[in-house]
């Protein structure tokens, strides 16, 4: 029973900070019609720059949290205006590769920046220290993560159903063409979509950052893990990437305490399951392909 | 100030600034150059690919010219150089105290016309014996008035290959400036056999084939004497088998598989660093002092954490046989983020003591999740068996847990030797940091090489790899000796209770602590698996 | 006529050049050359599914791997001579693509990307976790080159001996598959990426003639990885991660996948580059990434591709 507790609060953490990177892939996905390669990278982007201001210039995690995803955003409107623009009229694996070509590029750039050494910053005080349900003693801030995720998961839901910035870039999702007629400017909203992906992106990396070691190479490893889930929640769903994320974090949670043999090939299995049986993923629209 | 070079070559006749860029000329040179208003003469050495322009510096240094009016080389003007400043940098220091003992700089004149002229030049001179045929080819030089002790001879050159990219890439940093810090004083000092050291480092990627393919770099286009290096055990199984076909010497610093100076061992591979079965040995006499009797392990999921769980199990059954080794151990996957499903898993299983097999990256993630879930405040023992790596130490500072046992094939402040006092003193100065046992094994690797040429008299890798056998040299872990059985260094690792932070040296300290004696821990080589 | 006899001239001379390398370069070259063909026709044989058939493929290293990993257990294990571990290398990795052709030529464009890369990755996962076959992340290492077989007398461990092996395997496998992309098999996968209804239209199973290329297409990446492992002395589970892939993908562009010979030329460009600018910096990753985010925004043709664009419209 404590085992199953302490598996299951892990996987909700796991799940619900997934979450928050995949649901900005999936965004921009829907919006731009790319698959950002880069992604993974402006996740760690955030990571970086928050230990900036946290152990570098001694700044409180609240202000990093802040700070640091905006700094994201405006790096990925750059990269949205020089590059990714060139490419939106063209075959979708242009933009495929050219994120990739972006992910070696930031990738690259972060270590020479802060080199290659691990960095560590440490949790706010106030999420410090562990709490305890049924006997089992679990971090709190894996709680904290839980919540942002949640509040993220909140926040989009009512961004996108109940304001009219949020009508306005679901009908630039439905076609592009026709908001354009409807004196919808199209390329700033692309631009402003993909800068929101990346934000909160880099919200997940800061979140992140207390939890697990900054390194280089951190990116990589959330993008196959983000497309994963975008793949089993559905491409443009977005409760489809809650779900995407919760089977992926129950994978992990329970695939690692209870099979860890076979642990690493569980993701994969999954993802290939799904897009055999419903390639359109657990919650996505009818495919277009 | 008026800058001039002369160039020399078997083919062709030049003076001028620029460098040869003939097609087809290919070749290894040397060009030394100066300023006519002080006393010194930059060395640099040059390699050039076919059809191409000079292709980079290999190692640039400085000479003091005797009574010749040469200066500082502008290392600006080469490409590549930018990383390098350090190698130079002692170099300028000393150019600066000689200053004073400058003779009269207007009577320098280029007299050197051909490669004949140089050679026998040269050869007039105490210090540069020869100029190898293999550069011949190129080979450039500065007039340095009738007596000069500036050498076109080929450097000593060790190939090196660490982990230079990714996560761990701070144990190849560690390792290069172990590297760089042995070359500057050998240098200082005149070098081997009058030759000067200088190292090329290539990025083993943490992969056995990018190493392969880096070894045959360094052997076939970078032409080193000898080889060093290797982080990981999975690397190292690779590579090892593939070192006879390159015949240069292998001193591998940090991989701890057994097997390479077991099963795997051959004539050109040695290994200065401690082994797995030297560590776990050591591991498991503190196991069996601490009284815990159910083992369980975490390590990561490839050779070396296998192996370590492995043979910490079997010294452990021999010096208590009433130990339980736990069916449920956790193998999470190198570079796993997030371990906390691995460590739920352990705590489960209510053991009396874990053996934490983890590093780099994976260690600092582990440790911090393992805070999180209050498992250092569990009952049970742990032991890290290279949880002394200050990689790691000084990564999470006051994060380590305090109280625990550490294992590290290292410590800086457990040798007190003169080797050892010098080199952490030098190195706390240039980097700001203590050693680590990358850097350690690194720095101990060139002075390992140092030791067997002037043994074998000759930078003949081939009479190198034999003065290897059964040499005995200094190095901070003390006099250390490759066994000719197996040719595995013996020596032992240091264990020790993590204690308070040390304001000095931004790491926990070591206390108690316990530096095992080589020859107790060394299996005998008839137990390795090797032969000879 | 005259540009189809100027590309004959032109292949006879790479061809010459590439048999008199070894008496030009440096003998560090020799590997160098060795692994540039060995990845070109990795490269060539994706480009069977990418530039012919329009599918991109994040999981064609699996088959690259399974191809080494034939081949080093069969040396380890059995000691075969070479010519059958790379016919078996061929077999396995066929059955393989055959296996994941079957799933993933159901779906298309980027859900296609997708489940390849998932396939790919699952190899790799098996290869890392089966440790009491694959020897986990370690791999096969330490295998004996032994003859090649069909009564040749060739020291394999030379690595001069073992290029001219390489050189001639490669040679004929681009041959074979330069044959079955001008074949009508080959202008139907064309047909099929310019415009895929249009072929199912004319009554054609579209489905199928996508497993086969796929199938192909794995065969001849099984055949690359089958002459990597003993050339690399290691099969090891990086050579089935998805960057393996996507080293393959970038050969591609980088060469232009419009011309069967660009992925060659790209893996020349790519293997190069990477051998020199990693002897001045470890941020090879930085240069790589700008060249081709450079290639995929202003030259998509590919390097080779612009040059012979330009060369022939003339």
């Amino acid at each position: 029973m404590q085992s199953f507790i302490a598996a299951l609060l892990n996987s909700l953490d796991i799940a619900l900070l997934l979450f928050v990177i995949a649901v900005g892939l999936n965004i921009i996905f829907g919006v731009l019609n790319v698959i950002n390669f880069a992604h993974g990278a402006l996740y760690m982007l955030g990571a970086y720059f928050a230990y900036t201001a946290m152990g570098l210039l001694g700044l409180s995690f609240w202000v990093a949290l802040v700070v640091a995803p905006l700094l994201v955003a405006v790096v990925a409107i750059a990269i949205e205006r020089l590059m990714l623009r060139m490419v939106y009229d063209r075959h979708i694996t242009d933009s495929l590769l050219l994120t990739f070509a972006l992910l070696l590029i930031i990738d690259e750039s972060v270590r020479m920046i802060w080199g290659p050494s691990i960095h560590v910053v440490d949790p706010p005080a106030l999420l410090t220290g562990t709490f305890s349900v049924f006997g089992v003693n679990y971090p709190i801030y894996g709680l904290f993560v839980i919540a942002v995720g949640i509040a993220m998961m909140l926040g989009l839901w009512l961004l996108f159903t109940r304001t009219r910035l949020g009508r306005i870039v679901r009908a630039a999702a439905l076609d592009r063409e026709m908001a354009q007629t409807l004196g919808i400017n199209v390329p700033m909203v692309i631009t402003g979509v993909f800068a929101f992906g990346a934000w909160i992106a880099a919200v997940g990396g800061v979140v992140a950052a207390p939890m697990r070691a900054i390194g280089p190479a951190m990116g990589e490893k959330i993008i196959i893990e983000s497309f994963i889930v975008v793949v089993i929640g559905g491409l443009g769903s977005f409760p489809g990437t809650l779900l995407g994320a919760l089977v992926l974090g129950f994978i992990h949670g329970f695939g690692g305490r209870f099979l860890p043999e076979i642990n690493l090939v569980l993701p994969y299995i999954g993802m290939a399951l799904v897009l055999l049986i419903k390639p359109q993923g657990l919650m996505g629209k009818r495919a277009s392909a | 100030m008026l800058r001039f070079q002369a160039l020399i070559s078997e083919h062709t006749e030049e003076h001028g600034k620029t460098l040869p860029d003939a097609a087809g000329e290919v070749g290894r040179g040397c060009q030394v150059e100066g300023y006519p208003d002080s006393n010194f003469v930059g060395r640099s050495c040059f390699e050039k690919r076919p059809g191409g322009p000079i292709d980079r510096v290999l190692a640039p240094h400085l000479y003091y010219s005797g009574t010749a009016a040469l200066g500082v080389a502008s290392h600006a003007s080469c490409p590549g150089t930018a990383g390098l400043r350090q190698r130079v940098s002692p170099g300028v220091d000393r150019a600066r105290r000689l200053e004073a003992s400058s003779t009269d700089p207007a009577t320098t004149t280029i007299t050197i016309t051909t490669r004949q002229e140089v050679e026998s030049m040269l050869n007039q001179t105490r210090t540069i014996p020869r100029v190898r045929t293999l550069c011949t080819a190129v080979c450039l030089a500065l007039g340095l008035g009738v007596t000069t002790s500036a050498s076109a001879e080929d450097p000593v050159r060790i190939g090196a290959i660490y982990i230079m990219s990714g996560s761990p890439s701070v144990y190849g940093q560690f390792a290069q400036q172990g590297m760089q810090l042995a070359v500057d004083e050998i240098n200082e000092e005149g070098g081997i056999l009058g030759h000067e050291v200088e190292f090329v480092l290539e990025d083993s990627q943490i992969k056995a084939d990018a190493a392969i393919q880096a070894a045959r770099k360094l052997v076939y286009s970078e032409q080193v004497h000898g080889l060093m290096g290797l982080d990981s055990s999975g690397v190292a199984t690779g590579v090892v088998p593939v070192v006879p076909e390159l015949q240069r010497p292998f001193i591998i610093t940090h991989a701890a598989t057994p097997d390479v100076t077991g099963k795997l061992c051959n004539r050109y591979t040695y290994r200065l660093s401690v082994n797995i079965s030297q560590n776990t040995k050591a591991a498991a006499e503190i196991a069996e002092q601490s009284g815990a009797k159910r083992w369980t392990t975490i390590g990561p999921d490839y050779a070396f954490g296998h192996q370590s769980w492995e043979f910490f199990g079997n010294y452990l059954k021999e010096l208590d046989p009433e130990v339980e080794l736990m069916e449920r151990t956790a193998f999470p996957r190198f570079g796993n983020e997030d371990f906390t499903p691995f460590i739920n898993n352990v705590m489960d299983a209510k053991p009396d003591g874990v053996l934490v097999s983890l590093w780099g990256g994976d260690l600092v993630n582990f440790i911090r999740q393992a805070n999180n879930l209050g498992f250092f405040d569990r009952d049970f023992e742990v032991l890290m068996t290279l949880g002394g790596a200050t990689e790691v130490m000084s990564a999470l500072g006051n994060d380590v847990p305090e109280g625990i046992w550490v294992g590290t094939r290292y410590w800086f402040a457990a040798h007190d030797n003169d080797v050892n006092n010098a080199f952490v003193t030098a190195y706390m100065e240039r980097y700001g940091k203590p050693p680590s046992y990358n850097a350690e094994g690194a720095y101990a690797g060139i002075y390992a090489y140092k030791a067997a040429i002037e043994k074998a008299g000759s930078t003949d890798p081939e009479a190198i790899t034999d003065a290897l056998s059964g040499l005995t040299f200094p190095a901070p872990t003390g006099s250390l000796t490759f066994r000719e059985g197996d040719h595995q260094a013996v020596v032992g690792p240091t264990w020790g209770q993590t204690a308070a932070l040390s304001e000095e040296y931004g790491v926990r300290m070591l206390d108690p602590m316990k530096t095992f004696d080589g020859d107790l821990v060394t299996p005998d080589v008839s137990e390795t698996g090797c032969s000879l | 006529m005259t540009t189809r006899l100027m590309i004959v001239g032109v292949l006879a001379l790479v061809l010459a050049a590439l048999i008199l390398l070894p008496y030009g370069v440096p003998y560090f070259y020799i590997f160098v050359a060795t692994e540039i063909l060995i990845m070109g026709l990795f490269a060539a044989s994706f480009n069977l599914v990418f530039g012919y058939t329009g599918m991109l493929s994040f999981g064609h290293a699996a088959f690259f791997g399974m191809g080494s990993y034939t081949t080093a257990m069969l040396l380890l294990h059995l000691q075969v001579p070479l010519v059958w571990t790379l016919l078996a290398a061929m077999l396995t990795s066929m059955l393989l693509a055959a296996v994941i052709g079957f799933f993933c030529v159901r779906l298309n464009e980027v859900y296609f990307a997708m489940l390849t890369l998932a396939f790919g990755m699952m190899v790799f996962a098996v290869a890392h976790q089966w440790r009491s076959v694959t020897n986990g992340s370690d791999g096969i290492t330490g295998f004996p080159l032994t003859e090649f077989g069909l009564g040749l007398d060739l020291q394999l461990a030379n690595p001069l001996v073992y290029y001219y092996v390489v050189l001639v395997v490669v040679v004929l496998a681009a041959a074979l598959l330069y044959l079955v992309t001008r074949s009508p098999f080959g202008l139907i996968l064309k047909a099929i990426s310019e415009n895929p209804e249009r072929v199912s239209f004319c009554g054609l199973n579209e489905r199928r003639f996508r497993l086969i290329a796929f199938i192909v297409a794995g065969l001849f990446a099984g055949l690359a990885g089958g002459l990597f492992a003993p050339f690399n002395r290691v099969a090891s589970p990086d050579m089935i991660h998805w960057s393996q892939s996507a080293e393959a993908v970038l050969m591609t562009i980088l060469g232009g996948s419009a011309y069967f010979l660009g992925p060659f030329f790209g893996a020349m460009v790519f293997v190069l580059l990477e051998t020199w600018i990693t002897s001045y910096t470890d941020h090879w990753m930085l240069f790589l990434g700008i060249i081709l985010a450079l290639m995929v925004m202003f030259f998509r043709r590919g390097i080779l591709g612009t040059v012979l664009d330009r060369l022939l419209r003339r």
